[in-house]
């Protein structure tokens, strides 16, 4: 192979902190594009301590939103074990569809957010219903040390 | 440390002499401590070089020279007005040539303003563009199959890509 085709561009030879404050400068949805562009590139992504999940993205599609949820920490907590999380967003601007079991899973995120000591929650939900969470994750979560911006 | 020099000289990766005040070398806190630590004065035949080729040493010192004053003082509005300004002509540079040199030498340097405005710049570059667009900005090689290509843009159902 020749040298030039073997040589990566200077974006992949940064330091791995500098191209996650990139991503972090870009709405989430063009940081994600990351994920795409090369395989160094994408085994940083990886490590982006920030997880968005936007419904508006699949708003006829609601199934979508649930498996691209769970596709997601699929792909990305095996490489963030241990790291904590710079802010975990959730946006789902609706009044929830009783048929889908939207509560359990943005309980199940809030446990991960928890878990991986956020220093960021924000659950963008409108929701005439309060969010059903239980009380030992909240109690956790206002016992979290780590935990610098809650937005309900 | 000589506290009457007002101006030290360093030397580029490439061997280049340049030269920069002490006031806008206090921007970055490496060349602070070496100011602390190293004698500087006229007398002394040592010469710091910092890992930093000259083309890139060029623009720092520039930016250096330019926020020192504030830096030092604190501004009034219309000085930040005019700084930002200053900034965004100054940020205007090729990518490949440039731009990840000044990165990487506001990272080693640990100059936030300069990090903070670089890292803005290249994400203002990529923002609302494609995935091909974007590998032509900063030249990146695309070095997954179309079908490795396929998987991953099915893990972001609701993200368009082009």
């Amino acid at each position: 192979m020749m040298e030039s085709e073997t040589r990566t561009s200077m974006i992949e030879n940064l330091p791995h902190a500098l191209i996650h404050k990139i991503m972090n400068s870009v709405p989430y949805k063009d940081a994600v594009k990351f994920s795409v562009l090369s395989k160094t590139l994408h085994s940083i992504w990886l490590s982006f301590p920030v997880l968005e999940f936007d419904y508006t993205f699949f708003s006829s599609q609601p199934y979508n939103f649930l498996s691209s949820i769970l596709e997601t920490l699929h792909h990305r907590c095996p490489h963030r074990i241990n790291k904590p999380l710079q802010r975990l967003r959730v946006k789902y601007p609706y009044v929830y569809r009783e048929s889908f079991a939207f509560h359990t899973v943005f309980e199940f995120l809030l446990n991960i957010a928890i878990r991986n000591h956020a220093k960021e929650i924000i659950f963008d939900i409108h929701s005439k219903t309060l969010v059903d969470v239980r009380c030992d994750s909240l109690l956790s979560l206002f016992s979290s040390q780590f935990l610098t911006v809650l937005q309900p | 440390m000589s506290s009457s020099v007002e101006a030290i000289t360093v030397l580029s990766s490439d061997g280049d002499e340049f030269k920069i005040t002490v006031s806008a070398a206090k921007l970055s806190k490496p060349l602070n401590w070496m100011l602390e630590d190293v004698c500087f004065s006229d007398d002394c035949d040592e010469v710091p070089t910092i890992e930093v080729n000259s083309k890139t040493l060029v623009k720092v010192i520039e930016y250096c020279e330019k926020h020192a004053p504030r830096a030092n003082s604190g501004a009034s509005d219309s000085d930040a007005e005019e700084l930002k300004k200053w900034d965004i002509e100054f940020m205007k540079m090729d990518v490949k040539d440039i731009l990840f040199h000044i990165l990487m030498a506001a990272n080693y340097l640990h100059m936030e303003g300069l990090y903070d405005l670089a890292c803005q710049t290249a994400a203002d570059l990529m923002k609302g563009m494609t995935v091909s667009q974007i590998r032509k900005i900063f030249h990146i090689k695309n070095d997954f199959s179309s079908e490795e290509q396929e998987q991953l843009r099915r893990q972001h159902p609701g993200c368009s890509f082009d």
